[in-house]
This record gives structure tokens, C-alpha cells and sequence, in this order.
């Protein structure tokens, strides 16, 4: 824990904002970068959201509609980067800057110019990557995860990929140290480990996820890279390497990363479901160590992903029980979540809406992972349109719902004014009905054996895929309420207390609505009472 | 704040979170290095 510093009447000029586009270039303010940081996830949500409707558009209909099948195979490639590393990771990040400095009482992140330049690389890297479409041979088409051999046939955006993939991942690390850094040393006085909001803590262990799992996957693709370019064979059986080498190393990195994207939003609705039950969390210490074993467990997995590469029977038996494993402590959160519920003065506000439809879609996607962890019946399942749905059940009602819950139940404190009601429910329950007309038919399409990735299918299957598909164009418009509640809110609405909401605690609600351009010059004193444990 | 500006519990401050930024630093760059030799 940090000792108290405090900053003298000296320091006054700093409260002064920066104007013009110097406030944003060279910020090094933890809620301007906040605030990047979740502008840029929004954009790469409806850049990756537009390559899914092209997707969808194309698979309204068997037969081949609008797009050529190389372009449809890019789309599925591109759209999963840009939402997993441009839309999702970056919003959490956002949020982290927004809330960590002012959840433990700090004045800004340890290290706020890195903290700048972890930003700036994101629009670099995706400039990088999406420039592929304009080059020979296109945009990346062999999957999100870039397999070889295929991956090795893409042209001249092959290095432009791996170099994306590189300053990704320098950026991540780069955000995760720094909040690592903000919460061992910056917190205020008396803001214990075991008193840190369940936010903070899901942050914590993510962070030490990031780090763990991202250098893993740079190596996976600097070998390709040297595969490719510098004679090397890490993947070539021709030279004596093993493409299936490919598939290990990078889901050690991919389920990890999987817990990278949930765990922020776990700790998003452990801190909203409080607040609208008007109860304490339940199990605050069972929360924080089901976080952890999650994030221990989640490095002895990966091979549940490929149980159809061919695996002795004692490697798919351990790795099957090892996934198996996970629900245990996912299921003590979704028991915590319920009983903090239990008998609340319960009221249901927009961010307790999308927290409830995270409690019930994400625990829906986490048992379709349960039957795919199953390795006989695996492989029904794999490369079927039964693993999109599962994971999109996870990723979106499951983690950009956490998100958009964090957005609403924060936005009061960010900009002083309330949002919309009406129109965030209306954006909650369109969001709602229609992801599950997108995603829940997916599960039938893919246990009747439809396969992913193809721009073409079997008419079979034209029924549910025209409906998948309107249930998707429904989903991609609801969005734009999200938009529209953001600007108004910005613009104007009823003034926001310092509270915002009658059962929020924690330090974040002592600060003024909008909060002071530095939070917490004057680190507070936390108690038992002031702490949200 | 230029240096000077800074109290010493300030200065104290920053040389800790600079010390452990480098060795998370180099705990990644050790995974991303070891990653490449195991199979090399």
C-alpha cells in the first residue's frame, strides 16, 4: 500500500484541463485515457459488427449471395480479431482506467505516459491489420487463429498480421503491468487486498493473465513469422516441425484469453448486482479465490479445443476433467450473484438488467462449454456451428453485455448526468430478444451438422440461417441505442448525485458527478464502512 | 511535475512502481523469449 502523498497547494495548475487535441495525443490522464480507450472499442465494435452483418448477409440464403468465398473467409477472420482484440479487450481496459485509480483512492495509474502509449499502439495495430484488405492476396482468411498451414498461403498481409499481433500484444502487457502497479503501490490508506472492489480484483488477475499468456502467443507468431520468411520449420513437417505444435501453443495463449475477456466483466456485475439488491456482495472471499482458481485452471485446458487432432487417451481424459474443473468455481460465482439477490430490495435500473442477462446467457453459454468439454461428444460438436454459438453466447450476453452494464451504471459518474431510462431499457430488452434469435438457433444448425466458416451450406439449413441472420441485423441496430443514450447523456439529462445510485458504495461514489479532472490528490482514509467488502 | 516539484515520498513512490514495471517486464519478455528456445 502506498504512503499517504500528498500533493501540495503547489500542484493547483495540474487541475486545470488540457485543451484542443493535445488533451487527447499526449494525455496522460487516467480518465482521458479511459475514455480513448472505450471511444476506440466502440468504433472497432461497429467495424467488427459490419463484417458480421456482410456474414450474415451472405448466409440468408444458401448459395453464394454478395461476397466471393475469400472475402466471406476474411470477413470470419477479421471480424473475430477485431472484436477480441479491438472491441472487447480495449473496452475493459477503458473501464479499468476510468474506475481502478478512483475504486482504490489513487490520483492516476502508476505509470500514466505508458499508459499513453499502451493507447496509441491499438490504432496503429489495427491500422496495420485492416490495411491488409487493400493489399495482394487480401486480409488474413485462415481464422482468428491462424493456423498453419493455411496461414502461411496468405500474401503480402501475412507480415502485416503477425506485426499487428505483436504491437497487440505489447499494448496489452504494457496496460496490464500498469495496473498492477496502480493497485500494489497506489492504493489509499487502509484499502486492504480484502477490501479491493471485486472489480479491482478481477482486473488484478486478469492483468496476471495478460502477461502470462500474451508473450506466448508473440512466440507462436514470431515462429510462424520465422517460418515463413527465415527458413525455420517450428511448423513444417517437411522440415521436421509440427503444425499441430501450432494449435498447442496458441490455445495455451487462446483459453487463458478466453478469461482475459470474462473476468472484467465478472467483476463489472459483482459490483452492480450489490448496488440494485441493496445487499453486500455474497461470499466477497469466495468471489476472490474463485477468480483466481479460475484463472490458475484456465492454463490446463487448452487442449479442449483440439481434442480432434488425434491425443492419447490419458491427454483427453486429463484435459477433459481439468475443464470440467472450471465450473466448480464459476459455478460458486453464479451461486454468489443469485444469493446476493436473494431477499434484496431488488430494482432493476438498466445495469442490473444487463447484469441479470449476464448471470442467465453467459451461465446458458458456460453449460454448452460444458457438453463440448465432454471429449466423445466433442467430436459431433467441433467445427460446427454449435461452438459458434457457444461462444458467442459467452462473449457477447455474457461479456459485451457485462461491458455495456458497466457503461450505464458508470456513465452518470463520468459525465454528471443520468442517462436515458427509457431508452436504455429499450436498448437492454431489443439487445436481449434479438441476440438470442442470432444465437440460440445456432446451437440446432450446428448439432444437425451445419460446419463454420463456409459462405455456402446444405438448404437444410436455410430456415434457421434466415432467421439467425435477422435476429443478427435486429442485434447490429440495437446498437445504435447505445450510441444515442451516450451522446444524450454527454450532452445533457436530470444532474447525477455523487451517489448516482441509492445502494452504490465505494470510494468512486464519494467523488463528485463528473469527478475532478485528478481524483484523489488527497488519498482517503478507508474503513471498514467506506470499503465495499 | 518536473523532479523537482516532487517530495521525496513522491520520488520513493515512482522508483517502486518503476521497479516492479520492469520486473513484469521482463517476467513477459522472459515467456515471449522462452516460448521460441523451448522449440528451437
Amino acid at each position: 500500500m502506498s504512503e499517504a502523498v500528498i500533493h501540495d497547494d503547489h500542484n493547483d495548475h495540474h487541475d486545470h484541463k488540457p485543451t484542443g487535441i493535445g488533451r487527447w495525443l499526449f494525455s496522460t490522464n487516467h480518465k482521458d485515457i479511459g475514455t480513448m480507450y472505450l471511444v476506440f472499442a466502440l468504433i472497432m465494435f461497429f467495424i467488427g459488427g459490419a463484417m458480421a452483418m456482410v456474414i450474415r448477409a451472405e448466409l440468408f440464403q444458401p448459395g453464394l449471395q454478395f461476397v466471393d468465398p475469400q472475402f466471406f473467409n476474411s470477413m470470419t477472420t477479421v471480424h473475430a480479431l477485431v472484436m477480441i482484440f479491438g472491441a472487447v479487450m480495449p473496452a475493459g481496459v477503458g473501464l479499468a482506467n476510468w474506475m481502478i485509480p478512483m475504486m482504490i483512492g489513487a490520483p492516476d495509474m502508476a505509470m500514466p505516459r505508458m499508459n499513453n502509449m499502451s493507447f496509441w499502439i491499438l490504432p496503429f495495430a489495427f491500422t496495420l491489420l485492416l490495411s491488409t484488405f487493400f493489399m495482394q492476396g487480401g486480409a488474413p482468411a485462415g481464422g482468428w487463429t491462424m493456423y498453419p498451414p493455411l496461414v502461411l498461403q496468405l500474401g503480402d498481409g501475412f507480415p502485416f498480421l503477425i506485426f499487428a499481433v505483436h504491437f497487440l500484444g505489447i499494448s496489452s502487457i504494457m496496460g496490464a503491468i500498469n495496473i498492477i502497479a496502480t493497485v500494489f503501490n497506489m492504493r489509499a490508506p487502509g484499502m486492504t487486498f480484502m477490501r479491493l472492489p471485486l472489480f479491482v480484483w478481477t482486473w488484478i488477475i486478469t492483468a496476471f493473465l495478460l502477461i502470462a499468456a500474451m508473450p506466448v502467443l508473440a512466440g507462436a507468431v514470431t515462429m510462424l513469422l520465422t517460418d515463413k520468411f527465415f527458413g525455420t520449420a517450428f511448423f513444417d513437417a517437411a522440415g521436421g516441425g509440427d503444425p499441430v505444435l501450432f494449435q498447442h501453443v496458441f490455445w495455451f495463449f487462446g483459453h487463458p484469453e478466453v478469461y482475459i475477456l470474462v473476468l472484467p466483466s465478472f467483476g463489472i456485475i459483482s459490483q452492480i448486482i450489490p448496488t440494485f439488491a441493496r445487499k453486500p456482495l455474497f461470499g466477497y472471499a469466495s468471489m476472490v479465490y474463485a477468480t483466481a482458481s479460475i484463472a490458475f485452471l484456465s492454463f490446463f485446458v487448452w487442449a479442449h479445443h483440439m481434442f480432434t487432432v488425434g491425443m492419447p487417451l490419458a491427454g483427453e481424459l486429463f484435459f477433459m476433467y481439468a475443464t470440467m474443473a472450471i465450473a466448480v468455481p464459476t459455478g460458486v460465482k453464479v451461486f454468489n450473484w443469485t444469493a446476493t439477490m436473494w431477499k434484496g430490495s431488488m430494482t432493476f435500473e438498466t445495469p442490473m438488467l444487463f447484469s441479470i442477462g449476464v448471470l442467465f446467457m453467459f451461465t446458458l453459454g458456460g453449460f454448452s462449454g460444458l457438453m463440448m468439454g465432454i471429449t466423445p461428444v466433442d467430436f459431433q460438436y467441433h467445427d460446427t456451428y454449435f461452438i459458434v454459438a457457444h461462444f458467442h453466447y459467452v462473449l457477447v450476453p455474457g461479456i459485451v453485455f457485462g461491458i455495456v452494464g458497466g457503461v450505464y451504471y458508470w456513465l452518470p459518474k463520468w459525465t454528471g448526468h443520468m442517462y436515458d431510462e427509457t431508452l436504455g431499457k429499450w436498448h437492454f430488452w431489443t439487445s436481449t430478444i434479438s441476440v438470442n434469435i442470432l444465437f440460440f438457433p445456432m446451437h440446432f444448425i450446428g448439432l444437425a451438422g451445419m460446419p463454420r466458416r463456409i459462405p455456402d451450406y446444405s438448404t437444410q439449413f436455410t430456415d434457421w440461417n434466415m432467421i439467425i441472420s435477422i435476429g443478427g441485423f435486429a442485434f447490429g441496430l440495437s446498437q445504435l441505442i447505445l450510441v444515442w443514450v451516450v451522446i444524450k447523456c454527454i450532452r445533457g439529462g436530470e444532474k447525477a448525485t455523487d451517489e448516482v445510485w441509492e445502494g452504490a458504495h465505494g470510494l468512486e461514489f464519494t467523488l463528485s458527478s463528473p469527478p475532478p479532472f485528478h481524483s484523489f490528490t488527497t488519498p482517503p482514509e478507508v474503513t471498514d464502512a467506506t470499503a465495499h467488502s | 511535475m518536473r523532479d523537482d516539484d516532487k517530495t521525496s515520498a513522491e520520488k520513493e513512490l515512482a522508483a517502486k512502481n518503476m521497479r516492479l514495471v520492469i520486473v513484469l517486464g521482463l517476467v513477459a519478455v522472459g515467456f515471449y523469449v522462452g516460448i521460441i528456445l523451448t522449440y528451437m
